[in-house]
């Protein structure tokens, strides 16, 4: 599908269809993550030159994702990073901070969302090739674009922005944060992650090989091989240990960092057996770090094998899942959780559930049986660690980004909302300047 | 103009041989022995725009051998000079984002790496456009092949009259990047279609940039094109060959500088619609915009395509008063001047913004582009100042040869 010949009813029917739960619907959601939605309808982004303020910021209670919340706490935040964190009596504020006290309100850290599609323009899938490891979409992002102002109402500041799922190998996906800037200003990461599709949207239909999961797989299997031996000749060169150097393959050549295992494979990834997959191919076989990032229908039920790799889990944007042997509607990572996966997160697929409802997923994941604490931590820190960006943040920690969020109270409860965003240590969104865009 | 076609052809082959330069460009407009050069002519105005220094009022200028010999508010003339007089006098407009004749479009879509086919191949010299060009004071086009394939080809320049029209047959290649190259592509569908091929997006556009320059610089046996194609994509690495690259959106033209950045060239950015998101990176990227989103034609949304939406009026002058580089392109250029100052361009910019600036963009401004003694005699006479919607066109004059009413 061309993403220009966007088709709003199409996208508005498969997204009534998440909502059932048949095994039938599989199919349609799956498409969901092919359309795309425009964002060209954009206000010119604002630069990022004017020098960071220096700020000392007051609030009630600090969800830190980094141990105990801090009660009656100050952050210092300077050059756009957090100097000091601490109760507020003994934090000494120096000359020249400006202080922003929200008296009642609590501070956490910016949202991580780890599997977006409403980085940039709409070009997701190019599915011409069924793996595409030429490919990268960090030249076509759009900061601080129309989804994302509002994904930061929502409290998201940083996305891992991929390709589509519309081939088994989409390209080169980018973490970046969704607040205003130049792309250098907002990039974290570029090559960020790999995308890897292994069931459902990627399937071939028009005669080549990958009609079915084991064609898929063996052309996934093929293509990473042809990767691993490109790296590992280049670092035989590099360690002396041929002489002849190799030449460079453009095509080939992000596959260093993943083979190096300094970026992860987040995977397209559902059902048991599809996850069962994931874990034999691409962290038994290629030794690979690996997000298994959509984790839905009945892929709990593997934990025992993913909790034995130590892999996180972040699932979505299917929060729930009718188990036909008892009868029951159960919470996908509800369902992780009680079987011990600690590494545990939600994702939305924006455009699938809005950027925005990031927090929502968590709702949901904990009003099916979640601990509340483990859901402020899966958006954040545990993303964070996913995505391998954990030096940078997921957590309000001296030396990290100064990407705070001040909220009415608990993240997880619905009824609480952000009234404030720091990204960088910049106020990018205010209610009481900018109103209400969530 | 039949017998162009007729010209044309020992023209390019000379052409393609020699390997064009400015100076072959001066060798066929004045040392030609056509007719028009033997006329003496002596045009006096109630207001003369040189464009390129003062508005002479009254000014007259003398043209001799199809080039300007003298200027200023009064002429001394040999008695056999013919003299015309008009009210309003500018030079000739010159359009560096044209399809005048330009059959199919100037599309190749079969392939995307087409750099060695030139759309002069392409121009029918009986085109309709070429009269169209000259009534609205046109006198010299840059003519762009389609933004179809990825590595399009080489745009022409050509004057729209006169007996030797072809200036350059490669004044530099053209990449679209863009979402266009898209535009016929599928995945997916019959296999044996041949459509069935990169780039269905962006990210395949610019990984064919990417992948085309890369192999182009370490190249191989087994090279996918011809030598021919090799030896282009090599000029384009070298410097050798400019490159045009039609990009609209703020990160399409982010992605054609670092493309550039990348492999060495810096292109001249054709579209530009969405400049405004990113003015300051712009100009510090030095490159030149030739502006295409200032069209009161609807038309034009070939040129223009269906990204960038926002009122685009006030860009011009935006860029002006950043001392970013361009000039005005695509069709109806005296309106788009005359939009322009509408929203803020000052008015000798306006003029300069058709004229001299597009003549700067083709590095022919000593040839082209202002009324000064020793350029071309490529005139526009007006009934008035051209940037009043009342004034109209009343000939046009290409190489001291008057054309139209």
């Amino acid at each position: 599908m061309n993403p220009r010949n966007y088709n709003p009813s199409a996208l508005t029917l498969a997204v009534a269809s998440s909502r059932s739960f048949s095994l039938g619907s599989r199919s349609l959601i799956a498409c969901v993550c092919f359309f795309v939605v425009s964002t060209l309808l954009l206000n010119p982004s604002v630069g990022q030159d004017a020098a960071k303020p220096k700020l000392a910021i007051h609030v009630a209670k600090i969800i830190t994702s980094a141990g105990e919340p801090i009660t009656n706490g100050t952050i210092l935040v300077a050059d756009g990073k957090i100097e000091a964190i601490g109760k507020t009596k003994n934090i000494q504020v120096p000359d020249g901070y400006q202080e922003i006290t929200h008296k009642f309100s609590f501070a956490m850290p910016g949202l991580i969302e780890a599997h977006s599609h409403v980085g940039g323009s709409g070009d997701l899938n190019e599915m011409v090739y069924q793996t595409n490891p030429e490919l990268r979409n960090w030249d076509q992002i759009i900061p601080h674009n129309d989804d994302l102002k509002v994904a930061i109402a929502g409290g998201v500041t940083t996305i891992c922005f991929i390709p589509g799922s519309g081939t088994n190998m989409g390209g080169w996906g980018t973490l970046m944060k969704t607040g205003p800037g130049r792309p250098e200003d907002v990039i974290i990461r570029a090559p960020g992650v790999l995308k890897i599709a292994q069931s459902g949207n990627p399937e071939r239909r028009d005669g080549e090989v990958g009609s079915g999961r084991m064609g898929m797989n063996y052309v996934i299997r093929q293509q990473l091989e042809e990767g691993r031996l490109y790296v590992r000749q280049w670092d035989d060169f590099e360690a002396g240990k041929i002489a002849q150097k190799p030449k460079v393959n453009l095509r080939l050549e992000y596959f260093k960092p993943l083979f190096h295992r300094e970026i992860p494979v987040v995977v397209h990834t559902q059902a048991y057996q599809v996850v069962q997959s994931t874990l034999r191919i691409l962290h038994d076989e290629m030794n690979l770090k690996v997000v298994i990032d959509h984790g839905t229908f009945d892929s709990y039920k593997i934990s025992d094998e993913i909790l034995k790799r130590n892999i996180p889990v972040m699932a979505g944007p299917r929060g729930f899942r009718y188990e036909p042997e008892d009868g029951q509607i159960k919470g996908i990572v509800a369902e992780y959780a009680q079987r011990g996966v600690e590494w545990l997160g939600v994702n939305t697929d924006a455009p699938v559930i809005p950027q925005e409802e990031l927090a929502f997923q968590a709702s949901m994941a904990v009003r099916y049986g979640w601990n509340e604490e483990d859901a402020v931590s899966g958006i954040t820190i545990e993303a964070a660690k996913a995505l391998m960006i954990d030096d940078r943040v997921g957590s309000l920690e001296v030396g990290k980004d100064a990407d705070i969020l001040i909220t009415t109270g608990s993240i997880i409860d619905p009824r609480n909302y952000v009234k404030q965003v720091f990204i960088d240590g910049v106020s990018v969104y205010d209610i009481s300047k900018d109103r209400r865009r969530f | 103009m039949n017998n162009w076609m007729i010209k044309t052809q020992p023209l390019k082959l000379l052409l393609t041989g020699l390997r064009l330069t400015l100076a072959i460009t001066c060798m066929f407009h004045c040392g030609g022995p056509a007719a028009a050069q033997e006329n003496i002519s002596l045009v006096k105005a109630n207001q003369l725009f040189t464009v390129d220094g003062e508005v002479l009022s009254p000014g007259q200028v003398l043209i001799e051998g199809g080039r300007i010999v003298a200027l200023g508010e009064s002429v001394e003339a040999p008695e056999n000079a013919t003299t015309i007089e008009v009210d309003t006098l500018m030079p000739g407009i010159i359009n560096t984002a044209g399809d005048t004749g330009l059959s199919d479009n100037g599309a190749e879509v079969s392939r995307e790496i087409v750099p060695d086919f030139q759309t002069l191949d392409a121009i029918d010299w009986l085109s309709r456009d070429f009269k169209e060009a000259l009534d609205q004071g046109v006198t010299t086009v840059q003519i762009l092949p389609s933004t179809e394939s990825v590595f399009a080809g080489f745009a022409c320049v050509v004057k729209t009259a006169g007996d030797d029209p072809v200036v350059t047959d490669r004044q530099g290649v053209l990449l679209a990047v863009c979402a266009d190259p898209t535009s016929r592509n599928r995945s997916r569908s019959r296999p044996d279609s041949i459509y069935v091929r990169q780039p269905t997006n962006r990210m395949g556009v610019v990984w064919i940039v990417r992948r085309t320059l890369h192999r182009a610089q370490q190249p191989d046996a087994d090279l996918p094109w011809t030598a021919d194609t090799q030896e282009i994509l090599h000029g384009i690495l070298t410097g050798e060959h400019s490159v045009l690259c039609v990009s609209r959106t703020d990160f399409d033209i982010r992605s054609a500088l670092k493309l550039g950045q990348d492999h060495g060239f810096q292109p001249t950015i054709y579209g530009g619609d969405e400049v405004y998101r990113m003015m300051d990176d712009f100009k510090a990227s030095g490159a030149r915009l030739v502006y295409t989103a200032l069209t009161t034609n609807a038309s034009a949304s070939a040129l223009r395509g269906s990204e960038g939406t926002e009122l685009r009026w006030n860009v011009p002058g935006r860029l002006h008063s950043s001392g970013i580089p361009f000039c005005l392109a695509g069709p109806n250029l005296l309106d788009q001047a005359r939009f322009a100052t509408r929203f803020g361009l000052p008015r000798d910019e306006a003029l300069k913004a058709i004229t001299l600036y597009p003549a700067q963009t083709l590095a022919m401004e000593d040839q082209l582009g202002s009324i000064t003694t020793g350029k071309q005699a490529d005139l526009v006479a007006l009934t008035g100042d051209p940037l009043e919607p009342t004034s109209r066109v009343l000939w046009t004059m290409v190489g001291g040869e008057i054309y139209g009413n």
